[in-house]
């Protein structure tokens, strides 16, 4: 246990990266408007970005641009930060394609409420399965 | 947005911010920054000429130049791969297909960087505008966007 | 209801993860596992192999070049489902004439 807070407080840069996803999923989770479930996807997101490019730090060294061909000083290291920028993009692909579904929802049901949505859903349900019980 | 003052800071700026993300993105051998934000700078100059209604030339042939954009940018990018097949090596191989590699320091080397770098610059770009472009076209009435 | 279950499933989340950081090696150490293999062969020779200065740039577009490709494709068919869910044809087809 007192090594564990011991680790705890040495990597205490990793702890902001989880206070955020902790924060957007709370957000996604408690509040039924459909934007802000977007609006908290994207936030966890960017915390697991900033996780994975935050590990990649060395202590004492430059950034990973090279001066020359003799230029060999201890560079910080660039794959984590290769690797995020794809995920960055299928982050900004995804949020387009979610919140285009979401135009259409509105157009279709008249609502951004998660609950509305699906209360009208339920209803229209009840009335189908009337109908046709009405017609056999 | 009907500001007059807005419109034309706008239609001032709207080149700039544009070489700007071209720079950025033929530097991406030599500084931070590369085709991904360059073609990011480009699209928020899009998205500016769509919020501040700039009239520019060619604004009527936008939608099928982002087709364009789209398709040619994915189709160079799979042909410069295929010089490498045609060399002798794998795949998508730099110097091994001998394309020219110039000295370290200037912007005309380091391979096929460059015209990567361009095409990824233009589907990033087109990609952002003709998001915004499509979005916020579902509020207007004859093209124009009421604010 | 809903926020006694959010608390709890949030409150979960939150130990496993900070349990998690306390098991990463340590911030900006020089010996990380992740330092071991192939960040020396890749900062020690991108110049040589590849020409570029900036080795995110070599590492993106040389290195890992396939996998940029598999991100536009990524871009591509984004943009397609969300033309097509923009533009999609309201309500439901008449039955009537079919």
């Amino acid at each position: 246990m007192p090594e564990m807070v011991q680790s705890v407080v040495a990597n205490h840069y990793y702890l902001v990266s989880m206070l955020l996803f902790v924060i957007g999923f709370h957000t996604m989770l408690t509040h039924s408007n459909l934007i802000k479930k977007i609006i908290g996807l994207n936030i966890m997101e960017t915390a697991v970005f900033l996780f994975i490019v935050s590990s990649g730090y060395v202590d004492g060294a430059k950034p990973p641009i090279a001066e020359g061909p003799w230029d060999r000083g201890p560079f910080v290291n660039p794959l984590p930060s290769a690797l995020i920028l794809t995920g960055i993009v299928i982050a900004v692909s995804l949020t387009a394609f979610a919140l285009s579904l979401v135009i259409q929802l509105y157009k279709f049901y008249g609502s951004l409420d998660a609950d509305e949505i699906a209360r009208i859903r339920l209803k229209e349900g009840e009335r189908q399965s009337l109908c046709e019980t009405r017609q056999h | 947005m009907e500001s007059t003052i807005a419109r034309t800071i706008g239609r001032l700026v709207l080149q700039f911010i544009q070489v700007m993300g071209l720079y950025i993105a033929f530097h991406g051998h030599l500084s931070p920054g590369g085709g991904f934000a360059g073609g990011t700078v480009i699209g928020a100059s899009l998205v500016l000429a769509v919020l501040l209604d700039i009239p520019f030339r060619g604004k009527s042939v936008l939608k099928e130049s982002f087709v364009l954009a789209e398709s040619s940018c994915l189709i160079v990018y799979v042909i410069i791969g295929f010089v490498g097949i045609a060399a002798g090596t794998g795949f998508l191989s730099n110097l091994s297909a001998r394309f020219p590699p110039g000295t370290p320091g200037s912007v005309l080397s380091a391979g096929f960087m460059v015209p990567l770098g361009v095409a990824i610059c233009l589907k990033v770009a087109s990609t952002i505008g003709s998001l915004f472009w499509a979005l916020a076209r579902e509020d207007t009435q004859d093209g124009v966007w009421n604010a | 209801m809903r926020t006694v279950a959010s608390a709890f499933i949030l409150s979960l989340v939150a130990v496993v993860l900070i349990g998690m950081v306390s098991e990463m090696p340590r911030f900006g150490g020089s010996a990380n596992p992740a330092l071991a293999t192939t960040y020396p062969r890749y900062t020690g020779s991108a110049i040589s192999d590849t020409g570029a200065q900036n080795i995110v740039t070599a590492i993106v577009l040389d290195y890992r070049g396939f996998d940029t490709l598999g991100e536009t494709t990524v871009l591509f068919t984004a943009i397609l489902a969300a033309t097509l869910a923009l533009t999609a044809t309201k309500g439901k087809t008449s039955d009537s004439g079919k």
